[in-house]
């Protein structure tokens, strides 16, 4: 069970990371151009 | 801020020309230019591309070239010594991509049999090892498709996922995978899944992707040539008077003020006034006037352009970057490199395609592991992996090369020279068509259009005495007369005492009488009262005619009217544009009148006359201050910043070269059909595109659900590998077919 919830936490935070780094973040700074 | 007069250069102010390497595209240009802009001390600084160069105006007390090539290398770029290393480093390159695609294509061609064995029988068994498809793609993956996991690490580093983040990612997990199948076989055993190798498909992909790559860089090197035949215009010496001897100097050692000296058949080395002497002068290369240019003390002299007749002396005026030459130079090059870059539509999608594909791998796994059947790690490591091949980017790639290979192929075939596939993506926005008048819509060489006799002549008459007299003429007025009176079948007699009157006329004995043919100011001259004739020469110059009087022994003869005439196929092709639903605009030297009724027969209703050479390009920034999407046809150099000012460049091929090769799109035959051609074509191409997009994204949009295994619940089922390669591989076929379909296109 802890073993389970470790990978979606850390599937989680790399879905939330993968995201905010390539759309959010990417496109604010795009935005600056 | 005080402005230096000579250079233009602000008092205090430094400029710095940084070569820069390592740039591959047009973004990486705005990111070099954010980076040194945002330095404090830096008033201006401009990037670019195609000449990879960066011009940077700094305070040189607040900032030093140093730290500006710092900030070039912190972006992930770097600053080469010279302009010089930057071209050999270019070429090394173009060579380099070259060898990699051919290697490349064997290497892939003996893994695609390798693995296309159950269709290909007769394949040596060796090929068939996976050790070996192992070992041959290995090469593939890291060496030629190399730049694909740079181009991806600095689009990561600018927090951006594009095409080569997709290559990269999609064919890293083909290779990864079927590395594991090869090793270790018996981790897919365990999950029910057959270990099969897709060294093909990463191998294919990276080869296919590169080759487009290749043809897109030998097109962008010609366009950067446009600026190297311009400069090669500028002669080398000058010969000058210095302390009453002539010597010749090296053409940045001229002054201002300095007196220079050109002989017959000569350049004229800059911009100046003459001081003595007389000559014509050919200015065609920097006006586009195919007439020369009479000059005579106190006319002003160009630069670069060829003296005919005479020898004359002349005033520098201005030198080195002031002269109207250097001034082309410039501004093609700012508008080369201020162009937009044209986001490739792939691109932007794949900058949300990336993200989202990685998102569903990420919660495939956790899903899997969390609540799939055992055994949970191999299950929902495999269906990670299957979702990114079966996103592998395949169709997606070869959507945009392929639809533009068979455009421009077709183009080509039509005598339409299509530069690179941004241009053929420009064309289809296009909703303004700017014409230049000479040499573009109308033929560029005066013919003569009528022939008026006075009382008591025919107008074959009058065609024999003015042709016989016009002879020995070399203006292009006279040979126009002569060459209309050959035609015309009339008998010509050899003229004597032929006399050409500078910027008047000619006067010739032609069968024992005295012929004069000129303007109204000769005809006076000769004694001869041409009132009668005076008032229809007016009408005709409201048509935008010149009239050329006949006066035979000091009476008036007749009257002929030479004039640029429209091209054959200039009023239907802009027929053809305007029921396209385009606007036509009509761009001349020419005053009101004249353009009016050039433009008149040619169907334009916009014409915007006298505009003078230079002007040009600041009306094609007008219209598209106007938010128009502006296309440029001209044929001379005068032409040339305009056509890389619009969007779209149309050069007719019989014009300059450097029109040409400032344009986008060269129209071979310099016939101007070309130009609705051009467009339609475009806009076929890109049409061919989205659906090459749709396609692709189809078989993605089903096959990643099914690789993350929805179906799995329902039906047990899971993505076969057999059916993810042959779906990729039906999906790549439907979009190269559909891009040949462009091939029967009729435009």
């Amino acid at each position: 069970m802890a073993q389970r919830i470790i990978v979606t936490a850390a599937g989680l935070l790399l879905l939330v990371g993968v995201n905010w780094y390539f759309l959010i973040s990417g496109r604010k700074k795009a935005g600056r151009r | 801020m005080a402005r230096d007069p000579v250079c233009g250069m602000g008092v205090g102010e430094d400029r710095a020309e940084l070569p820069i390497l390592g740039m591959s595209c047009a973004g990486c240009a705005v990111n070099v230019e954010r980076g040194l802009r945002d330095v404090p001390g830096v008033r201006e600084a401009n990037v670019n591309f195609a000449t990879a160069r960066a011009t940077v105006l700094f305070d040189p007390t607040l900032v030093d070239t140093k730290t500006l090539i710092n900030v070039v290398r912190e972006a992930g770029y770097d600053v080469a010594a010279s302009v010089d290393a930057v071209k050999l480093l270019k070429e090394k390159e173009d060579t380099t991509v070259r060898s990699k695609v051919i290697a490349g294509s064997v290497l892939a061609a003996l893994i695609f049999l390798g693995s296309m064995r159950h269709w290909f029988p007769w394949t040596p068994a060796f090929l068939k090892s996976f050790f070996v498809l192992w070992a041959l793609a290995t090469p593939v993956q890291f060496i030629m498709g190399a730049q694909f996991y740079r181009g991806a690490w600095v689009a990561f580093r600018h927090r951006a996922a594009d095409m080569n983040t997709l290559i990269a990612v999609g064919t890293s997990a083909a290779y990864l995978t079927s590395a594991a199948a090869t090793l270790f076989p018996s981790l897919f055993r365990t999950a029910g899944l057959a270990p099969d190798v897709y060294f093909d498909t990463s191998a294919v992909i990276i080869v296919l992707i590169l080759f487009g790559r290749m043809l897109e860089a030998r097109a962008k090197g010609r366009t950067s040539e446009a600026i190297g035949r311009l400069m090669r215009l500028q002669p080398k010496t000058a010969r000058v008077l210095r302390d009453g001897a002539e010597q010749d100097v090296p053409i940045d050692e001229v002054q201002v003020g300095d007196s220079v000296i050109v002989r017959p058949g000569e350049k004229i080395p800059v911009d100046g006034t003459v001081l003595e002497g007389r000559s014509a002068v050919d200015e065609s290369m920097i006006t586009g006037e195919s007439l020369p240019v009479d000059k005579g003390p106190g006319a002003a002299v160009i630069g670069a352009t060829i003296n005919k007749l005479g020898s004359f002396t002349f005033r520098a005026a201005k030198v080195g970057k002031d002269t109207a030459l250097a001034q082309i130079i410039r501004l093609v090059d700012d508008a080369q490199g201020a162009k937009a870059p044209i986001q490739r539509l792939a691109d932007r999608i794949a900058g949300y395609f990336v993200p989202v594909v990685i998102s569903i791998s990420i919660v495939t796994f956790v899903i899997w592991y969390d609540f799939g059947p055992p055994p949970r790690l191999t299950f929902a490591l495999l269906n990670f992996v299957a979702v990114m091949i079966i996103a592998c980017p395949c169709a997606l790639g070869l959507a945009t090369p392929t639809a533009v290979m068979v455009g421009t192929g077709k183009g080509a075939e039509r005598g339409i020279l299509i530069k690179s596939g941004e241009s053929l993506e420009t064309a289809h926005k296009v909703d303004t068509v700017v014409f230049d008048k000479t040499g573009t819509l109308t033929n560029g060489e005066p013919l003569v259009t009528d022939v008026i006799p006075a009382a008591g002549y025919g107008p074959d008459e009058v065609l024999a005495l003015a042709g016989g007299a016009e002879r020995m003429s070399e203006h292009p007025l006279g040979q126009a007369i002569f060459l209309r009176a050959r035609e015309s079948g009339v008998s010509l007699e050899a003229p004597s005492e032929f006399r050409a009157l500078e910027g008047l006329g000619v006067e010739a004995q032609v069968a024992g009488r005295k012929i004069v043919v000129g303007s109204l100011k000769l005809a006076r001259q000769a004694g001869a009262d041409p009132d009668s004739l005076v008032l229809r020469a007016e009408e005709l110059a409201l048509e935008g005619k010149t009239s050329a009087f006949v006066i035979v022994d000091g009476k008036p003869a007749g009257l002929l009217a030479v004039a640029d005439t429209l091209k054959n196929s200039s009023a239907a092709a802009i027929g053809k544009l305007r029921n396209m639903g385009l606007d036509v605009v009509m761009l001349t030297g020419d005053g009101c009148g004249a353009a009016q009724a050039i433009a008149r027969k040619a169907g334009i209703d916009v014409v915007i006359p006298e505009v003078l050479p230079g002007e040009k390009a600041s009306v094609i920034r007008k219209l598209q201050s106007e938010g128009r999407k502006v296309a440029m046809v001209g044929d001379g150099i005068n032409d040339a910043p305009a056509l890389a000012q619009a969007d779209l460049g149309i050069a007719i091929g019989t014009g300059t070269d450097v029109a040409m090769e400032s344009s986008d799109i060269t129209l071979i035959s310099g016939d101007i059909a070309g130009v609705p051609a051009a467009i339609e074509l475009s806009r076929r191409t890109i049409r061919t595109i989205r659906q090459n997009l749709f396609w692709a994204f189809f078989y993605n949009v089903v096959g990643i659900p099914v690789a993350a295994g929805a179906l799995y619940p329902v039906l047990g089922v899971l993505l076969d590998p057999m059916i993810a390669s042959a779906a990729m591989a039906f999906s790549s076929v439907s979009v190269v077919s559909n891009s040949l379909r462009l091939r029967r296109a009729r435009i």
